[in-house]
């Protein structure tokens, strides 16, 4: 790849050198274009127009109108999918529904995706805050202590406090702060684990978003 | 016997002034033989004048070979074409890759999201578009010969040449945010 990026210039620039000084040997007529020479132009112009207008249509549908993959996903749980009805301002998601079998150990059906701020922000220089929303069917004995105990392996000091819902009052609900990550883990009356992880946001909007979950 | 074509090359171009030096280093260029080039110089100057030459131009240009330096010239063109076709489809390219590494590893990634952060990155090819056939006429109408030629490829080539820097620095200047964005978070 250097190497060509070295070599076309020189050659370019050479080549223009080498043209300016055979102009005297450009004493012929000139001549029309053949109609070969004309297809064959055409035919190469066509072609690159093609290709290239081909992949932007299919890149730019699928960016602009993503696809989330939500109809493909709740054919294959067998649980209800929560689904924030509002975002912290400026969030929208910024992954597929997808399935993630190492995040909750035993529950290898469990789905992940995630909210941040627009890579079009990211790019101007904005920090990510990205908020993962892992959601899995559990029994009805699960625990969510239980879970948090099993699974917290950190060296910062963790805050619990449990948590009461005004859209779900009946869920089960705790709130784990920390340095480094803070958490919100609901447990809905149908037996819905739902765990709302974020490094940069802020507890009072993972709280919002814990609330708007229908 | 001296070949009739040669003489009416040669009374052509002192008709229209052109150096007996230039008109022997042509003819040389072409495959001539030199003792050939002498006796027809020698026997036309020695001949009275004739403005008939206009209607033997064309026959005369089609035996007289080009010289090789014409060829030349159109084969580089030809090949600096060859090297360009990956700038007609760099827009493509870049979108193609940069989608592949952003999704390499990330199940959940969307596809083609970075557009949204370079929603120009299309017009990347652009330029490329426009030069490669501007390249492949260049070479085509080089093989010419004609000064006519010789000034429209030496302006396709300096036109490309300096689109092709300007769309290098555009496409370093729109790609890394991007790189910065995806290697920062």
């Amino acid at each position: 790849m250097q190497f060509t990026q070295i070599l076309t210039p020189l050659l370019w620039i050479g080549l223009i050198i080498y043209l300016i000084f055979s102009k005297k040997k450009f004493t012929f007529p000139d001549t029309e274009l053949s109609y070969k020479s004309i297809i064959f132009l055409g035919l190469v112009s066509l072609t690159a127009v093609i290709v290239n207008v081909s992949i932007f249509v299919v890149a730019y549908t699928k960016a602009y109108r993503p696809d989330f993959g939500y109809q493909s996903i709740t054919k294959q749980i067998d649980f209800h999918l929560y689904l924030p009805q509002k975002l912290p301002t400026g969030d929208e998601q910024v992954s597929k529904f997808y399935f993630d079998e190492k995040v909750i150990t035993g529950y290898p059906k469990a789905v992940r995706f995630a909210f941040d701020i627009p890579i079009s922000s990211i790019a101007k220089g904005e920090k990510s805050k990205v908020t993962l929303i892992t959601e899995t069917k559990v029994d009805p004995s699960f625990s969510i202590e239980n879970y948090i105990s099993a699974n917290t392996k950190t060296t910062t000091p963790l805050k619990s406090q449990p948590l009461v819902l005004s859209k779900q009052q009946d869920s089960f609900v705790i709130l784990q702060t920390s340095d480094f990550v803070n958490t919100v883990f609901v447990k809905t009356i149908d037996n819905v684990f739902i765990e709302i992880s974020s490094i940069r946001e802020s507890t009072d909007n993972l709280i919002s978003i814990a609330n708007n979950l229908e | 016997m001296l070949n009739p074509q040669l003489l009416e090359y040669i009374k052509h171009q002192l008709e229209f002034n052109q150096p007996i030096d230039f008109i022997k280093s042509n003819l040389t260029l072409a495959g001539w033989k030199q003792e050939d080039i002498e006796q027809a110089i020698k026997e036309i100057t020695s001949l009275p004048k004739t403005n008939s030459v206009e209607t033997v131009q064309s026959e005369i240009f089609q035996i007289v070979p080009k010289p090789k330096t014409i060829n030349l010239l159109s084969n580089l063109v030809f090949l600096l074409a060859l090297i360009n076709i990956p700038a007609a489809f760099a827009g493509s390219i870049s979108i193609l890759v940069t989608n592949q590494a952003m999704m390499k590893g990330n199940p959940g990634g969307l596809e083609y999201s970075m557009i949204k952060a370079i929603p120009f990155i299309g017009l990347i090819s652009l330029p490329g578009i426009i030069s490669l056939p501007l390249l492949l006429l260049a070479a085509i109408k080089i093989r010419s010969g004609s000064p006519k030629a010789w000034k429209s490829g030496l302006i396709i080539l300096i036109a490309i040449l300096l689109t092709n820097l300007l769309t290098g620095f555009l496409t370093a200047a729109l790609m890394s945010p991007i790189y910065s964005a995806t290697s920062l978070n």
